[in-house]
């Protein structure tokens, strides 16, 4: 079971994954600002992303079955942001 | 009551034959290639290759069903599924090998709340698949013998990193599974010499035409049908739960597919094509042209540079939000986005 807190948490560590991973990307293209796409880390930020968006769009303790869909949600962040860097 | 003849379904102590069933490992098990349809729309054909169909016993008549899957990680539980996004079936008809047809826009995703319950279990354990050998020798009293025994072969292509569970090995990536449902037995049934049957979860080789009669023990018993000889005619009954028979598949090996008379036929493919063909149609049914899709890609790129200019700014990281600002003014000079940034 999660609480507020932790979807507040997982929104904000997804952010900053997304910002780190820009920084990178950023600092290799800085002039033209330019990626494909279907690079491994505009992939993932974009994911990110999209799980964010996703979650700041569901109302939490409405509803147990958007609860649980923003549980999914959740865990999706905490996977990839876990691979990424210590989570805990 | 006239020859009886026995068709040992035990191991044999003969010789062993060479396996007639094989798949070449140096092969792609299938062809793939796209084809235009009239309506412009590109369909994915399939086309068996690798297996020597015309050596898979009984084939004749047999049922064949098919499935395309997609085998993947679920991201919140990090577990591995395989779902099925598509199948066909049909006969096998000697000389006319199916071409199987894919349809990207019929290729259906499962819904995300759903798709525990859709899941599929059909794996490729340790990166090999079971073959079923069919193998004939000669028992010490002079009569044949034929064995079945399932072996494993490593698939032909690994184009993806595997992802590991316990002892086994599961790659992302789409999947054909094909299989082959012979035609089962039952008392009764018309036999002919040197056609193959599945019968109590073997297969086996009539040693001559006849009707089947009974089971003893584990013996076979063919009874010759007087001077009539009957050469086809043998009843086939389809076996409709293909899902019942992945399920049975999973965690048995070769065992479940023997216990079902199945054959089973599963292979990496069409990594590329069939991604390709799939996004294609899923742009095509989101965007009105191409270059709606580049104004959206460019939109997320710009919108994430933009959150994350954001994000640093907000922790005081500000060379670091000046470079994120000033690798998105590249999108910024299209001027679709917003006017005023600079």
């Amino acid at each position: 079971m999660i609480v507020i807190q932790d979807i507040w948490t997982a929104v904000d560590r997804a952010y900053e994954e997304i910002a780190m991973l820009q920084l990178e990307i950023a600092k290799r293209s800085r002039v033209s600002g330019d990626v494909t796409i279907f690079n491994k880390k505009q992939m993932v930020s974009t994911e990110l992303y999209a799980y964010v968006d996703a979650i700041n769009s569901i109302s939490f303790n409405h509803d147990s079955t958007k609860n649980k869909t923003i549980e999914r949600l959740y865990y999706k962040i905490k996977l990839i942001t876990k691979d990424l860097r210590q989570w805990d | 009551m006239d020859d009886i003849k026995s068709v040992s379904i035990k191991d044999t102590n003969g010789s062993l034959s060479e396996d007639i069933i094989k798949i070449y490992l140096e092969k792609s098990s299938l062809n793939a290639w796209l084809t235009d349809g009239e309506d412009g729309r590109r369909t994915l054909k399939l086309s068996p290759s690798n297996v020597r169909f015309d050596s898979v016993p009984n084939i004749n008549g047999s049922t064949y069903k098919t499935f395309l899957a997609y085998n993947g990680s679920l991201g919140y539980s990090n577990k591995i599924f395989s779902t099925v996004v598509a199948d066909a079936s049909g006969i096998f008809v000697p000389g006319d090998l199916p071409v199987l047809e894919y349809d990207p826009s019929t290729v259906v995703k499962p819904d995300l709340e759903e798709l525990e319950d859709v899941v599929i279990d059909i794996k490729m354990y340790n990166g090999t698949v079971d073959v079923l050998n069919y193998s004939e020798g000669i028992l010490s009293n002079g009569e044949k013998s034929y064995f079945v025994k399932s072996r494993r072969a490593y698939p032909t292509q690994v184009t993806s990193l595997p992802n590991v569970a316990g002892s086994k090995v599961y790659m992302d990536g789409w999947y054909s599974y094909t299989t082959i449902i012979f035609r089962p037995l039952i008392v009764g049934a018309v036999l002919s010499e040197g056609n193959f049957y599945g019968y109590e979860g073997f297969i086996f080789k009539a040693s001559d035409n006849g009707i089947l009669s009974k089971s003893i023990e584990g013996d076979l018993y063919i009874m010759r049908e007087g001077d009539t000889v009957v050469k086809d005619g043998v009843m086939q009954v389809e076996n409709a739960d293909y899902e019942g028979l992945l399920f049975t598949l999973n965690e048995t090996t070769g065992l479940g597919a023997m216990g079902n008379n199945v054959y089973l036929h599963s292979q990496v493919l069409v990594m590329d094509e069939i991604r390709d063909a799939i996004t294609k149609e899923a742009v095509e049914q989101a965007f009105a042209d191409d270059q709606d899709y580049i104004d959206f890609q460019n939109w997320q790129k710009l919108t994430l540079k933009r959150a994350s200019a954001y994000i640093m700014f907000q922790n005081e990281l500000f060379e670091n939000a000046q470079i994120l600002l000033e690798s998105a003014r590249a999108f910024c000079t299209k001027g679709r986005y917003n006017f005023n940034c600079k």
